[in-house]
């Protein structure tokens, strides 16, 4: 059987728009709970500045092992570019190529900043010579 | 750098006095500044690098890389180990200085003295053995080239 | 001498030149230009490769009956496709690439999401041109699902639905992700104007940790809950992701989208690849798939960019249409091509990283579409 009469024999109409509402629904759903998160995320960390503050010798030990980025002048502008070239580059993406492309699109010492975004973290080895972001 | 302060790098921990004194006359502290290479892939390896301060990148032709940050850490090291040329370039992420020692002399050094030699291969593949395979792995592109 | 000469035929008889016929050596040629296609130019390689050799595997002539080839029980090739026919390697995949995948793009802007669900569109119209075409209904389905522009999907649903056609359909869906650079843009210029293809993007709200944490625990329960036969896919898919974000099993995470993934790739596209044998599959309805393939790529961006400009038409502040194309969920191809589209007429606008939203939503989409044709097709 061929054509619109094999269509409507096998209930195609039917299965295509319940099929199409049904995607629909379920990532129109989701995408309406996600704008719900940041009131979420407000009211659970909201309790959270209720707890008593920790102890000094608690603070001292968290700030130690805190690998500290140094504040340099509009850092999010600089994380922002990056991570606009590495989602260019698609991860895991090849460092020395990373610092090229900076270095060709004007940003200031890639070298030293791609240094920072490391000892930071934010860029971390894949184990086989790549790299990863890892945003937070 | 007095031989004391040699000896307190980790590469050389194990050598005697007189040992860091015949490594001692071979090397030389030398500053470099970000962006500047120590070597570039594919030419002899004329010099053995260890880190005294800064930050480091060796890449390879395949775009892979690793990065270096600690005081002792060595980069180079194909000097003493097959091809004996450089398999990755290494280049400073931030000013710095390392500790830049003669290929030819401490090869002659190494495989002079076999015991000596023991000491600083069992330390260098202690201390790089992580690298090296992934290097050698693109020794075949340096090599063929 | 007679014996010796006897041998001798036997063994000729028995080598693949003896038993060659034209369909093999179509397929290996076939098979060497997938191999090219990765190798040299770069097109998906980690799915190409070992795609290619897979076919020239698969077209070796063999003698049946020696348990040599890949539909003979107790052949090597028998059991490492289980893993597709069973449909065991796809969800394994999908656990890899939620543990690759960063979610900050949806969780920013939401609405992006849309776009992912409207590219699906592309999944069932291909459905209903397949069942024009007179393919059965289940047929029609794993074709269908071509449109998804998901391999793991495509393979997913083929394997319960038709798993006669997983081959010609794996090579179809791989092969036109391998040219979405080449079967977009024309359809992106033609469906957009240059002032919209212009239209710059706001700058993304930024995104807290437990955000992301919170997020592939609610998508799971509720794709789920909404189409439970999508659970193998996007269950492994939320939970890949949940490794990565919860940091606490980052090694399992590195393991998920390194060891696992690598491997399971390796032994899908390598027995898929061999599972196209000539007989099998050059046949009057692999060109039918390939055709509806294409189709089902055009449609889906299609899709994706009109209902981008549908809701312009009630957005204070306009998205760029050029995003609904990234809805076909070729991650991270589609969302490139939409980068490389609109930088061509400003070189300054970053498209990429508001693409990749609907792009990993179209994998969420897909995975629905998958599942809710299994549970109709059952």
């Amino acid at each position: 059987m061929y054509g619109l009469e094999a269509i409507s024999q096998n209930n195609g109409w039917a299965i295509s728009i319940v099929g199409v509402f049904i995607v629909f629904t379920g990532l129109l759903s989701l995408s309406l709970i996600i704008r719900l998160f940041p009131k979420l995320i407000e009211i659970i960390e909201g309790d959270k500045k209720t707890e008593p503050s920790p102890s000094k010798e608690l603070k001292k030990e968290i700030e130690e092992q805190k690998i500290s980025l140094e504040i340099d002048k509009n850092i999010k502008e600089v994380v922002r570019q990056y991570r606009y070239l590495i989602s260019w580059m698609g991860e895991p993406f090849s460092l020395p190529r990373l610092v090229d492309l900076a270095d060709k699109r004007g940003l200031v010492r890639p070298y030293s900043t791609i240094n920072k975004l490391i000892q930071a973290k934010v860029i971390q080895p894949d184990g086989k010579g790549l790299f990863l972001w890892h945003a937070n | 750098m007095t031989v004391e302060e040699l000896q307190k790098l980790d590469l050389f921990k194990e050598l005697s006095h007189s040992e860091t004194a015949k490594i001692h006359a071979i090397c030389k502290a030398t500053k470099v500044n970000e962006s500047e290479r120590l070597f570039e892939m594919g030419n002899p390896a004329h010099t053995f690098f260890v880190i005294l301060s800064g930050n480091y990148m060796v890449f390879f032709s395949d775009g892979t890389a690793y990065t270096l940050h600690k005081r002792g850490e060595i980069t180079g090291w194909s000097t003493v180990v097959r091809p004996y040329q450089y398999t990755g370039t290494a280049v400073a992420l931030t000013s710095g200085e390392v500790l830049a020692f003669d290929g030819s002399e401490l090869l002659r050094i190494v495989q002079g003295d076999a015991a000596l030699g023991d000491k600083i291969m069992g330390k260098v593949y202690a201390n790089v053995g992580e690298h090296i395979a992934f290097a050698q792995s693109r020794a075949m592109d340096v090599t063929k080239q | 001498m007679d014996d010796i000469l006897k041998l001798f035929a036997d063994f000729w008889s028995n080598t693949g030149f003896a038993l060659a016929d034209y369909r093999y050596i179509i397929m290996i040629a076939v098979g060497l230009v997938f191999i090219y296609l990765g190798i040299a130019k770069h097109y998906e390689p980690l799915l190409l490769v070992p795609i290619g050799f897979g076919i020239l595997m698969g077209n070796i002539p063999v003698f049946k009956g020696l348990g040599l080839a890949i539909y003979e029980d107790n052949s090597v090739l028998y059991y490492l496709y289980w893993g597709v026919k069973s449909g065991v390697y796809p969800p394994l995949i999908f656990l890899g690439i939620g543990a690759m995948t960063d979610f900050s793009t949806i969780l920013a802007r939401p609405a992006l999401m849309l776009l992912g669900a409207a590219a699906q569109m592309g999944v069932f119209l291909t459905f209903l041109g397949a069942l024009f075409l007179g393919f059965p209904p289940n047929e029609a389905a794993s074709i269908g699902i071509i449109g998804g522009a998901d391999g793991p999907t495509a393979i997913f649903l083929s394997a319960k639905l038709a798993p006669a056609l997983i081959g010609p359909i794996a090579i179809a869906a791989y092969s036109y992700m391998a040219l979405v650079p080449v079967i977009q843009p024309p359809i992106m210029r033609l469906l957009t104007s240059r002032e919209e293809r212009l239209i710059k993007m706001d700058e993304p709200r930024e995104v807290k940790k437990l955000e992301k944490i919170i997020f592939p625990i609610i998508g799971f329960l509720l794709c789920c809950f909404l189409a439970p036969a999508a659970l193998p896919l996007l269950g492994m898919l939320f939970f890949g992701n949940l490794l990565k974000e919860c940091v606490v099993a980052e090694r399992l995470a590195q393991t998920a989208r390194t060891a696992v993934i690598d491997s399971v790739t390796i032994l899908l596209g390598i027995t898929v690849g061999a599972s196209t044998q000539g007989d099998v599959f050059l046949t009057p309805s692999s060109i039918g798939i390939f055709v509806l393939g294409a189709v089902s790529f055009g449609i889906a961006t299609a899709s994706g960019l009109i209902f981008a400009k549908i809701m312009n038409l009630f957005l204070k502040i306009k998205i760029n249409p050029l995003l609904g194309a990234a809805g076909v969920s070729a991650v991270p191809d589609s969302a490139r091509v939409v980068q490389m589209v609109g930088q061509e007429e400003d070189p300054t606008n970053f498209l990429l990283m508001h693409a990749m939203a609907p792009n990993v939503s179209g994998v969420i989409g897909s995975a629905i579409a998958a599942g809710v044709l299994w549970s109709f097709m059952n």
